[in-house]
């Protein structure tokens, strides 16, 4: 289990704090999902998560060791992350992308050895993209390059796994394919994983928990069902909004205002 | 995938070649086969092959100003390579820290000023300098990273070489001439010494670029990335960034300032093998070396004397990078 705990966070120089006590954790073999606004504070609370930026105050803990001082070496054995926006500056074959994800396990001066290369054409199998496995990745469709990103985390083999909005480039049927793929893996795998995404149908649809951010803090946390509703979306968004109940399923939709 | 493997080899093998055909073309005949028994009775003295005139040439003159254009074009094309991958930017090449300035003002200091001084100390000494300057003035920002790397190094080159200028204003002509054919590269005082002086520095610079080759692939995705795949991104861009440039500063020392190689050779081999530091490493230092060894081979014969081998790199790479682009197009640029 991962747990962030009362996390804060404010860039040098500035007054207006992004985090303000962020608190909520995530389990095992499930996929939860953050909501939020644009400059709610999403993407500075992966930063802090991943290491990149330095929480004022507060913590990251996993299964009760708190790895908010590790080093990026260590961090990457734990948290494996599947960057969102993303311009490869060589043009690399997919499997030699994928091998990167091994990187926290290869030594400083070696190689990757024929473990790791096993371990990348697994992940790089049980996304589905072996057939691609030597095309340059900058020449492969956005979902296929998703996927990729995500056999690199997969050959990292680290129990938690962050996807900051993994279908935010994508058209509505790969949508559909990645985010099925994510969901099983985590089932499979037993991954901690934590995903920020945009659209909160889709977010109802595939995740078992969902945690909302709004203005650096946590508004609610729960199941899809328990939080998803017209009253917190809407505080969340600050739109109007209404949640409509189709075959079990919830189908969120803005409020149309007649003109 | 077959024709891939066979363009390695060569590449590999092909400072062999370059040296071999280097060593029997020159203004004194030797025929190929008499190379190889020269060589072969250096290596074996007891074999009693060859024991002529010719020896003398091949073994005192040729053969160290062979081996020392090899190392110096191991050493630019391999810290080119490098600083390619760190900086994920092709723009990059050897120079882009402030050496080649900073050896400059070394090396016009010297000629012109500094009579007590040997231009090679010199020259090191100013490049290594130069880096330093570049680093400490990047760290002004905070956490030293890509761009800012990049800016002091265009601006400590600058401030540098309105300082050759000011010293080649002042110097008298005779000196003048001597600091712009420094300036242009050349290998025509190679000597066995020389080619010691430059085998340590590349392998100590090269040999931690060379064992650490392929955690570049994951630097070249950026420092944040770099860091959520598990790369300490600061250590081992200094260990990156300090090797290369120790490799540099030594080959600059010993040669000159020779352009265009650690920013052309490896694109050329990243275009035909690949972008993968792990081959894409060796292969550019072997390309490096061979590519050298056959601009100086055109740079001592093209003409009655030694013409800088600096315009020669120039002269022929650039017809070969452009015909390669073209055929290769916009992707292989990794844009």
């Amino acid at each position: 289990m991962m747990a962030v705990e009362d996390l804060h966070f404010s860039h040098r120089q500035s007054l207006t704090p992004v985090l303000k006590g962020v608190t909520f954790a995530a389990e095992p073999g499930k996929l939860t999902a953050v909501l939020g606004a644009n400059g709610s504070g999403k993407t500075t609370l992966f930063r802090c998560i991943t290491g990149l930026w330095k929480p004022q105050k507060g913590d990251i803990r996993f299964k009760g060791n708190s790895i908010g001082d590790y080093r990026h070496s260590d961090r990457a054995r734990i948290i494996a992350l599947v960057p969102q926006e993303h311009e490869p500056p060589f043009p690399y074959s997919v499997l030699e992308a994928v091998i990167m994800g091994r990187t926290a396990h290869v030594g400083l001066f070696s190689n990757p050895s024929r473990h790791d290369r096993r371990k990348a054409e697994e992940a790089v199998e049980r996304v589905g993209i072996g057939h691609l496995r030597s095309r340059p990745y900058t020449k492969i469709s956005g979902g296929e390059r998703q996927l990729v990103l995500i056999a690199r985390a997969l050959a990292q083999e680290s129990p938690v796994m962050l996807l900051d909005e993994p279908t935010s480039h994508l058209d509505f049927k790969n949508q559909i394919l990645v985010l099925r793929k994510i969901k099983e893996i985590v089932k499979e795998k037993s991954v901690t994983a934590l995903m920020t995404i945009h659209d909160p149908n889709l977010a109802t649809l595939f995740s078992d928990s969902v945690v909302m951010i709004n203005d650096g803090c946590v508004l609610s946390q729960g199941a899809p069902h328990e939080v998803v509703n017209e009253h917190n979306l809407s505080g969340l968004y600050g739109i109007d909004v209404c949640v409509f109940a189709v075959n079990g399923s919830r189908v969120i939709m803005p409020r149309m205002h007649p003109q | 995938m077959k024709t891939k493997r066979l363009i390695k080899l060569l590449i590999l093998i092909s400072p062999l070649v370059a040296g071999w055909i280097a060593l029997f073309v020159g203004s004194f005949h030797v025929s190929p086969v008499s190379i190889l028994k020269i060589l072969f009775q250096a290596i074996a003295p007891f074999s009693g092959l060859a024991d002529t005139p010719e020896t003398a040439i091949v073994i005192d003159i040729r053969l160290p100003r062979v081996i020392l254009a090899g190392l110096v074009g191991v050493a630019l094309s391999g810290s080119g390579v490098t600083l390619q991958g760190i900086f994920r930017n092709p723009l990059v090449d050897s120079f882009i820290l402030g050496i080649s300035a900073g050896a400059a003002l070394g090396c016009a200091l010297s000629i012109g000023f500094l009579s007590w001084l040997p231009v090679q100390p010199a020259a090191f000494f100013f490049g290594i300098m130069s880096v330093l300057l570049t680093y400490t003035m990047a760290k002004t920002q905070g956490e030293v990273s890509r761009l800012p790397l990049i800016l002091s190094g265009v601006i400590i080159s600058a401030f540098f070489t309105a300082m050759v200028s000011i010293v080649k204003f002042l110097v008298d002509p005779h000196k003048l001439q001597s600091i712009v054919f420094w300036l242009m590269g050349s290998f025509s005082l190679s000597d066995w010494r020389l080619v010691t002086i430059a085998g340590i520095g590349v392998v100590v610079g090269l040999a931690p670029v060379f064992l650490m080759r392929w955690r570049l692939n994951a630097m070249s995705m950026g420092d944040d990335e770099a860091k959520t795949l598990g790369v300490n991104v600061k250590r081992e861009r200094i260990i990156f960034v300090a090797s290369s440039s120790l490799a540099v500063s030594v080959a600059v020392s010993v040669s000159g300032i020779i352009g265009w190689v650690g920013l052309m050779v490896p694109h050329l081999v990243r275009m035909m093998t690949g972008p993968d530091h792990r081959t894409l490493v060796p292969l550019s230092m072997a390309g490096g070396a061979s590519f050298m060894i056959f601009a100086d081979t055109i740079a001592r014969n093209l003409t009655s004397f030694d013409v800088p081998v600096g315009i020669i790199t120039a002269i022929t790479g650039a017809p070969f990078f452009v015909y390669l682009m073209k055929k290769g197009g916009k992707e292989s640029w990794g844009t």
